[in-house]
Formats: C-alpha cells, sequence, structure tokens
C-alpha cells in the first residue's frame, strides 16, 4: 500500500531488457533515497515507476540518461 | 509527480474487469485499457507497478469479495443443510448481481496469476468451509468425499442453471427462465446425493 504522503514518478523510457533495468535499478537506489522503483518492460513505453518522499525528477531523467537511455516524464 | 484520485482508481478497477472479460487474459493491455479510461497509460500506473501486479491485485479483491458475499449470514456451525442453502442462495444473489465481476473472478482462477489470488484472497474461506465440512462429516450429515467431488455436485448444478438463465436459453437453444422451484428441486437432489444412507429403518 502506498502512503498518500509520497509521490508516485512516471517515466517514459527505451530500456529494453532486464540487464538494463537492474544497472538502472541499482543507480537509482544507490543514488537517491526512494521507496521503490519498477519498471513495465512488456509495455510498449517501457513505463518506469519511481515511489519516493522527496525527490526531484529531473535528477532521475539525468542519471537514466547517464546510463545511456531515453526517461521522459509523464505527467 | 503523479497524484492519486479515489475516483479514477475505481474507474480503472471496473474497466479492467470489462476489459478482461472481453479480449481474455492474453487480450488485455495497458495501452487498451488507457484508452477504454480515457486516461494516459501514465496515469495507470499510479496504481500499479504493471500489468501483472494490476491484475494480481484486482483478482485478489475480487476473491475477497466474492467471499465476503458467499459467507454472509453462514456460520460453520450450521446444519449442513441450512449452510449449503445459505451458500447457494449467496452465489445466486452474486452471480446475478455482479456478472462481470463472476465472469472476470472465474478467468483469473484459471490464469498464471491463480495460485497468489487463490491464496491472498481465499484463506478465511478457506478456513470456514474447511470447519464446516469436518463437522458435517462428523454428525453424519454429509458423505466422505474429495473435495473436488463434492464441489462438483454441491455447486455444480446451481452454477449450470445459473448460465442457462444469464444466457435465456438452455440445451438446444430452448428458452429458459429460472425459476424458485428449479433452484428448490436442484438443491434438494444435491442434499440428497450428498446425505449419507442411514440404515437405521426397522425393516419389520
Amino acid at each position: 500500500m502506498i502512503a498518500l504522503t509520497e509521490s508516485i514518478f512516471v517515466f517514459k523510457t527505451n530500456i529494453d531488457t532486464p540487464a538494463h533495468w537492474e544497472s538502472i535499478k541499482n543507480a537509482i537506489e544507490s543514488t537517491f533515497e526512494i521507496e521503490s522503483c519498477s519498471i513495465d518492460l512488456e509495455d510498449v513505453d517501457k513505463v518506469m515507476r519511481v515511489i519516493a518522499t522527496d525527490i526531484d525528477p529531473i535528477h532521475i531523467i539525468s542519471l537514466v540518461e547517464k546510463q545511456g537511455k531515453n526517461c521522459y516524464e509523464l505527467v | 509527480m503523479r497524484v492519486r484520485d479515489q475516483a479514477k482508481e475505481i474507474l480503472v478497477k471496473e474497466k479492467a474487469i470489462e476489459l478482461l472479460v472481453k479480449d481474455g487474459f492474453d487480450g488485455f493491455s495497458m495501452n487498451k485499457l488507457a484508452r477504454m479510461c480515457n486516461v494516459s497509460v501514465a496515469t495507470l500506473y499510479i496504481y500499479y507497478r504493471d500489468k501483472d501486479d494490476m491484475i494480481k491485485t484486482i483478482g485478489t479483491e475480487l476473491a475477497r469479495n466474492f467471499n465476503h458475499y458467499v459467507l454472509k449470514d453462514f456460520l460453520p456451525t450450521m446444519s449442513f443443510k441450512d449452510g449449503l442453502k445459505i451458500q447457494w442462495k449467496n452465489r445466486a444473489f452474486y452471480m446475478l448481481n455482479f456478472p462481470n465481476d463472476m465472469a472476470c473472478y472465474e478467468l483469473l482462477r484459471h490464469s498464471p496469476h491463480a495460485e497468489t489470488i487463490v491464496s491472498e484472497g481465499m484463506i478465511d474461506f478457506r478456513n470456514t468451509m474447511k470447519s464446516f465440512m469436518e463437522k458435517a462429516i462428523k454428525n453424519r450429515e454429509l458423505v466422505q468425499l474429495s473435495i473436488e467431488t463434492f464441489w462438483s455436485i454441491a455447486f455444480g448444478s446451481l452454477h449450470v442453471l445459473l448460465r442457462f438463465y444469464q444466457e435465456g436459453k438452455s440445451m438446444g437453444c430452448k428458452p429458459f427462465h429460472l425459476s424458485d422451484v428449479d433452484i428448490n428441486e436442484a438443491f434438494e437432489m444435491v442434499i440428497k446425493a450428498l446425505t449419507p444412507v442411514h440404515y437405521n429403518i426397522n425393516p419389520s
């Protein structure tokens, strides 16, 4: 269950393999204080979902891009 | 940042059930669902991690809800006949009033997520039914059978009659209207089949 005070950030990406996702997930988790992050690799938009209480999505986008992948926040 | 909206969450759930019933487990996609709800795909991800998470969550909720209705006014301490009668009444009520939920629940119970749905959504129901059946067997109100045989006899005829009613026709497309007489007749036959034969009548 997600607490109402937490924010959910949803991103469209081109992360397309479990290996890529594993590496990006590790980078996100070791850089930011987040509640959870997941990706839907079956979806056409490879939607990444990050739950955190205090985070600027620009930093997440920048980190994913540094890993060589596209990332756009879906607002 | 995405914000949760309870009304939208309910809409998503309703439409997901509708889409699963219409297109089946394999034909279900987040894109189709987003179009049906008139929301962006991203909105769906506020509520669920992915398609699998959505199906497991909805399936578990449907199981809990179904069991809540089936066990309404039911106590495992009741006599076998009274307890089964209440379950027939409750099952008929649920199937006739929530046909989409029932169809979706049946579909998900036979999907790859069945184990999660059944184990998380049916614990109370299984324990209650186990206690009810054990007591009935001990009191010689119920014959000892495998659970699968018991279930098919106890509820099979009810489900078939309700399906005929929902389709408006029975075998060979014969028009069918369900009456209390049909239900009671089937119920008495079920009780007769499941009740042990007592050899306590004095032949002389």
